[in-house]
């Protein structure tokens, strides 16, 4: 089936991948994206090489300041995908810089904000851990949409609707928006989902990044709350693939329950996905794609003070 | 579960009219330390149900809060640290909150209420 030219490609290609090294100070990017591309050949022309492999390789082939990303990787068992190993790499490389940059300039600068964060970096520990709740202190968040890509976003925290409130996160996953909710010092925070798995992963992340959040397992359509209690509710709808139309069901729950604001991350495209999550995962393993992304903030008719 | 989320919350079952509170049974909670925030507590206490506070609080062996509550005493420091300790610093790890009405159970496993319907309930 594949003749000697396929061959001899195949063989091209896996020296590639095999010799290839990244060179301290480049960005991981530039590294990763052709050795990815080293493997798509080698398989194209006949080589069976899976992602765990793929990823191994890939991993002994940074440079030494990937080291305790490394190793963290392997001790505790992660098994991330093609395309999750790229965005943790990424991520792990903005946090370290930040550790070694930034944090202690934040801490002596602004001593009252963002406590949790700043204790976590000051300790240097297990940085991955912070993979989705990068630079908080200055207002940036990066979230993990749906199907496992990174979005940053700039929240605003000037209408002063999170610190030292009651803030919901409606369909919280993973708890990202909730625990940058408390980062911010809400008082309380509450993350609702429908799936157990999403609500132990949060609690664990809860826990990790010594913030106090609380949980509830319930399907926002039948949650049932006294109005106005809460101050804000946060969320990040489901993007459509579940079911068409949930972003609205959950912004009428959520204006009905919130007395300050409702801050709502809409994905720009919703309506017309193209593309299946399967396809898109494919996708995304060839080249980079930037997912617009709304961040709405709404308002209450009946806007009570404080 | 801190007890303020269950002040917040109501029976979600079909038919249930008012729902509220849930009574409370805690078979195992924690207490983890939050810093006081005075103008939280005193902008919050309007909005609490005192009763189901107190109860609740109770159901937690927790027997330092009045029976009635107004805002004139939102300025002795020592109910404002007992407010604060009932609705912030008691997590209910382990038992159940039962609908008032029907009677229906909603276990409350690692601190977390599920209040998932069954497809007849909604």
């Amino acid at each position: 089936m594949f003749g000697q030219q396929s061959e001899q490609a195949r063989h091209e290609a896996t020296r590639k991948y095999t010799n290839a090294r990244m060179i301290l100070g480049t960005h991981v990017r530039d590294h990763v994206m052709p050795m990815t591309n080293y493997f798509s050949e080698a398989e194209m022309h006949g080589a069976v090489i899976d992602e765990g492999t793929q990823v191994s390789i890939i991993l002994n082939s940074l440079s030494s300041d990937f080291i305790p990303f490394t190793s963290n990787y392997i001790m505790n068992k992660l098994n991330y995908g093609m395309t999750q190993l790229l965005n943790e790499l990424q991520t792990f490389k903005a946090i370290s810089g930040l550790v070694k940059n930034k944090a202690e300039a934040n801490i002596i600068n602004k001593p009252n904000s963002s406590k949790g964060l700043k204790r976590k970096m000051a300790k240097g520990g297990n940085l991955v851990l912070l993979s989705s709740l990068r630079e908080l202190a200055d207002g940036e968040l990066t979230l993990r949409v749906g199907n496992g890509a990174l979005v940053s976003v700039k929240v605003e925290n000037t209408y002063g609707n999170i610190s030292g409130k009651i803030v919901a996160d409606f369909g919280c996953g993973c708890g990202t928006l909730g625990l940058a909710s408390a980062l911010l010092d809400a008082e309380q925070v509450i993350g609702i989902d429908i799936d157990p798995q999403s609500l132990e992963i949060a609690s664990e992340n809860a826990v990790d990044l010594e913030l106090e959040m609380d949980f509830m397992q319930c399907d926002i359509n039948n949650l049932r709350w006294r109005d106005h209690l809460v101050h804000t509710v946060v969320m990040n709808p489901p993007f459509g693939t579940r079911r068409k139309g949930s972003d609205v069901e959950f912004l009428a729950k959520a204006l009905k329950v919130a007395s300050c604001a409702v801050y709502s991350l809409h994905k720009t495209t919703t309506r017309d996905l193209r593309y299946d999550v399967p396809q898109l995962y494919k996708f995304l393993k060839k080249k980079e794609l930037d997912i617009a992304v709304d961040l709405w903030r709404f308002v209450p008719n009946a806007n009570q003070a404080l | 579960m801190r007890l303020l989320t269950h002040n917040m919350l109501s029976s979600n079952v079909k038919g249930v009219v008012d729902g509220f509170p849930l009574r409370l049974e805690a078979e195992k909670w924690v207490e983890k330390e939050v810093e006081l925030n005075v103008d939280f507590l005193r902008h919050i206490f309007h909005k609490i149900e005192w009763k189901a506070l107190a109860g609740a609080a109770r159901a937690v062996g927790y027997g330092e809060l009045p029976d009635e509550a107004d805002a004139a005493m939102l300025d002795a420091e020592d109910f404002l640290r007992r407010f604060h300790h009932a609705l912030l610093e008691i997590h209910v790890e382990e038992g159940a909150l039962v609908c008032p009405d029907t009677g229906r159970r909603f276990p409350i496993n690692k601190g977390i209420p599920n209040m998932l319907l069954n497809e007849d309930e909604i």
